[in-house]
């Protein structure tokens, strides 16, 4: 099977072709000051959501509701007979104006703003991943600004629908071909060397 | 599913006692349109304008109520409340305007005595960016966050 990931696929996209093919090339990809940065404030947040029974401070300290609480759960799912997606989500939960609907959460540490990933895939790509979820909350912290900068925290709200799922599978289904493609007319195995 | 979370569904408010449904044809919009346009040589034209404007400031009232509804109830629901979107709109709530400006009371002013050199000044928005960044918020001598208000768009997608 042929294992991607919205990372893989939006470096695609994005053409950053030896990010996005590293689990297959083997390429080594050093993480930088950024991704460091990122996984330490994940880890920060998940411990005091934890802790607190709140979602983290900076991003409105909301107590934690239905204590159905999921955090950092992983997904694989078959596409079709050659295609996995697999990805990890920061938070489910199932608030009662969803009426028993579940909601996903995702904490990022980025210099853009929630609005900008709101307008990426990703919500679509989480959709097919997790089809009970319908609605997605990007929380974001840019730590480039300063504590009283009312745009260093910011939230977007996308609403998964069904078109929200064929959209996704759509985008997932061409960025892949693309890139199973390349690897087999290069010769490269599609199956990761280690499953990430 | 209301567009805003929090907001209560319809049903649970009180019932209104008659129930009223607006039908706006485009046709008659279209001939209201067509009447207006005659006005440099019909007065009669008036009237058909007059309708128009009115139903327009009618619907610029309610989607300026909508818009501070949405604003309300996603500063209620979370306080960094940025966007919302749906399939086909996206209520995107941001600041608007020059993001930076001059700090006038901190530039010097050079006057010769017979002529007024006019210099214009032009910040480098990206570049100051990249500086607030790089330095935690502060900003480059002379340069100041301007004040600006936050309005909320709809964009169709």
């Amino acid at each position: 099977m042929f294992r991607v990931s919205y990372s893989s696929l939006a470096a695609w996209e994005r053409g950053d072709f030896d990010r996005a093919l590293a689990p297959w090339t083997g390429a080594v990809i050093e993480s930088n000051e950024y991704m460091d940065r990122g996984k330490r404030w994940h880890g920060r947040w998940e411990r005091e959501v934890k802790k607190t029974k709140r979602a983290p401070a900076v991003f409105g300290g909301e107590p934690l509701v239905n204590q159905e609480l999921e955090l950092q759960t992983k997904r694989v799912v078959d596409l079709n007979d050659w295609l996995q997606l697999s990805g990890v989500l920061d938070r489910i939960d199932s608030p009662e104006f969803l009426k028993g609907g579940k909601r996903g959460i995702d904490y990022k540490l980025s210099k853009s703003n929630a609005v900008s990933w709101a307008n990426s895939k990703q919500g679509n790509v989480y959709k097919i991943l997790y089809p009970e979820l319908a609605l997605f909350e990007f929380h974001c912290l840019n730590p480039y600004l300063a504590n009283d900068d009312p745009d260093r925290a910011t939230m977007s709200i996308i609403h998964l629908t069904d078109k929200s799922l064929e959209d996704g599978i759509e985008w997932v289904l061409t960025i892949a071909s693309e890139m199973r493609a390349y690897l087999e007319n290069n010769g490269i195995s599609l199956e990761r060397p280690t499953h990430g | 599913m209301p567009l805003i979370p929090g907001m209560k569904p319809a049903t649970e408010e009180a019932e209104p006692e008659q129930s009223i449904t607006i039908k706006i044809s485009p046709k008659d919009i279209v001939r209201l349109q067509d009447d207006a346009s005659t006005l440099v040589f019909n007065p009669e034209a008036e009237k058909a304008l007059l309708q128009l404007l009115e139903l327009q400031a009618m619907v610029a009232v309610a989607v300026g109520a909508v818009k501070n509804a949405i604003v309300e109830q996603g500063l209620a629901y979370n306080p960094n409340f940025t966007s919302v979107g749906g399939d086909q709109i996206k209520a995107n709530f941001s600041y608007a305007g020059a993001k930076y400006k001059i700090n006038a009371e901190e530039v010097k002013r050079f006057r010769p005595p017979y002529f007024v050199p006019k210099t214009t000044y032009s910040i480098d928005s990206k570049l100051v960016e990249k500086y607030e960044m790089k330095h935690k918020g502060r900003l480059p001598k002379g340069i100041v966050k301007a004040d600006r208000n936050k309005n909320l768009s709809f964009k169709v997608k």
